[in-house]
């Protein structure tokens, strides 16, 4: 469904992405690991058009998303919990929310938010009951649940999670992926970023490794797991 | 007593002035962290292009028009200037870029309305009000006070209670997040602009009956305001009122018990003090953001 074909990019002069191929099929959760500096986040803000391509191709299904903004990118339905959640500190909750349906709201169907709302409110009942306070007040762990329900306010058809369990508690991982599985069997299909590699291998369907800017390895989650080499490398972290 | 009850009295006024034009450089800061050095060109531009328009169609159907030219005005600083200074990482092309501008509406606004100083006509009643055992306060004065203030209260309510608003904060906030929610973070710059300039306008077209109205009315208002936007804080509007009644009303002071002469000076000195004891300004945040 979401498709990154043959992808080079990088900030100014210093090339991150060496040509990466990643292909995300309509209702599948893909998951993407790597150390640190692989190049997953630049992998993220390529595929939500926050960072332009040098060379390569982006496609949601047929439509060619190469060299559009960032706010066009959504508009044809990808939505990206960023690295670090950044949500917007002077809104309050629901005001987060509200602007995460933009797009919808302008145009007058204000009726039909609130179903959103109380779709987010299921995946997440803590945010409602601080949808009145400031979320630059927001405990980290209702921050990045804030994060996840603003996105998926514009009824995406891909969402892109960037290391989504950062910086949370146990309990609050736990949290987060109970949603990302409860996401998954709505049928969402969403490409996850994650530094706990065995419990995302655990939920996901297929996985890429990243090195260098380069997809080293990939395959089925059942696979990779199964596969020495990954486990040395990557999944001594479950939480 | 009285004297000193009279000159806070004659500073409010333009205090609030200096408020609402310092408010404007703020709107467009939040959302770009840049701002219209050709502000008091636009101010000056409101006035004029008011007092044309009020001698046609009258003074109070002349504000809403005043308004639309602001807002135009700005959307067009922004693009013409703003932006491509913005998009070649130009890292102060914008400020000579707004200056250009203004300079360039200067020069228009002497071709067309010449060099020298215009009268603008009052819409209300010149006599003075005259309150309590001698106190005066001009009608004007108060519709000053009245106009700049509902100026700032609709604006806030505007990005409170509209999700265009809330959109503007959001772009505040954080540009590139905005951006991921399908905002066009660009028109909400120029929005931002175009606001700031409507305000300076409208703020123009207020004070223009209380002084003289000409291409260079707008040079010191704009300085003084900048000043005050720097000792209330770049993003407080609490401290811009403040800041703009603190100075509005030292300079009647300065001028009544030193010289007229020494009238520039209190805005300078409180400047001076602000930047060396608080430089986010009296009321400014720092920003805190939680990991
Ligand atoms: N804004 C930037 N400007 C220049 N270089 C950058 C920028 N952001 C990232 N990089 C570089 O790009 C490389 C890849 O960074 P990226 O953030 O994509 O890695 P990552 O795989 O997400 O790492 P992590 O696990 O630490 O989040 C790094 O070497 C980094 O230093
Ligand atoms: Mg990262």
């Amino acid at each position: 469904m979401l498709t990154l074909t043959d992808i080079h990019a990088g900030y100014g002069r210093t090339s991150v992405l060496n040509g990466i191929s990643i292909n995300v099929p309509r209702g599948q959760l893909v998951c993407l690991i790597g150390s640190n500096g692989a190049g997953k986040t630049t992998t993220m803000r390529v595929a939500s058009g926050m960072l332009p391509v040098q060379s390569g191709r982006l496609a949601l299904e047929q439509q060619p998303l190469d060299g559009l903004a960032a706010h066009h990118v959504q508009r044809h339905g990808v939505s990206h919990v960023p690295e670090g959640r950044r949500v917007f500190p002077s809104l309050s909750v629901l005001d987060n929310l509200e602007v995460g349906a933009y797009r919808r709201a302008r145009f007058g169907l204000r009726a039909k938010i609130d179903d959103d709302l109380d779709r987010v409110f299921g995946y997440f009942p803590r945010l409602k009951e601080r949808r009145q306070q400031l979320a630059g007040t927001l405990s980290g762990g209702e921050q990045q649940m804030l994060a996840m329900g603003r996105a998926l306010m514009s009824r995406p058809r891909v969402l892109l999670l960037d290391e989504p369990s950062m910086g949370l508690s146990p309990k609050l991982v736990d949290d987060v992926f109970a949603a990302i599985c409860e996401l998954r069997s709505a049928g969402m299909t969403m490409l996850l970023v994650e530094q706990f590699a065995a419990t995302a291998l655990g939920v996901a369907d297929y996985a890429y490794v990243m090195e260098n800017g380069r997809i080293v390895l990939h395959g089925t989650a059942q696979q990779l797991k199964g596969d020495p080499a990954i486990r040395d490398a990557y999944l001594g972290k479950a939480h | 007593m009285q004297i000193v009850l009279q000159l806070c009295i004659s500073g409010v006024s333009l205090g609030m002035i200096y408020a609402v034009i310092a408010f404007g450089y703020q709107l467009t800061y939040v959302t770009s962290k840049t701002l219209n050095f050709g502000q008091g060109e636009a101010l000056a531009l409101g006035a004029l292009v008011g007092l044309s328009l009020s001698s046609w169609i009258g003074y109070w159907a002349m504000l809403p028009m005043v308004l639309l030219f602001g807002l135009a005005q700005g959307a067009l600083v922004e693009r013409l200037g703003v932006r491509p200074a913005l998009k070649t990482r130009s890292e102060f092309g914008w400020i000579m870029a707004t200056i250009a501008i203004g300079i360039i509406g200067k020069n228009m606004a002497e071709t067309i309305w010449g060099k020298d100083d215009l009268k603008f006509p009052s819409p209300l009643p010149e006599t003075p009000i005259i309150f309590g055992d001698g106190l005066r306060v001009m009608p004007m004065e108060i519709l000053v006070l009245v106009g700049a203030l509902a100026m700032m209260l609709l604006i806030e309510l505007l990005s409170r209670r509209t999700l265009v608003g809330k959109a503007v904060v959001a772009t505040a906030d954080d540009r590139e997040a905005a951006s991921l929610m399908g905002i066009n973070t660009g028109s909400m710059i120029t929005l931002s602009y175009g606001l700031s300039s409507a305000v300076a306008a409208l703020a123009g077209v207020l004070v223009a009956p209380l002084t003289l109205t000409g291409a260079s009315m707008g040079v010191s208002l704009a300085l003084k305001a900048f000043a005050v936007a720097i000792i209330g804080g770049l993003n407080s509007g609490m401290g811009v009122i403040v800041g703009g009644l603190l100075l509005g009303i030292a300079e009647q002071f300065t001028a009544f018990y030193l010289s007229t002469g020494y009238k520039d000076v209190p805005g300078l000195l409180m400047l001076l003090a602000v930047l060396a004891i608080r430089p986010t300004g009296l009321f400014g945040k720092t920003v805190i953001k939680k990991v």
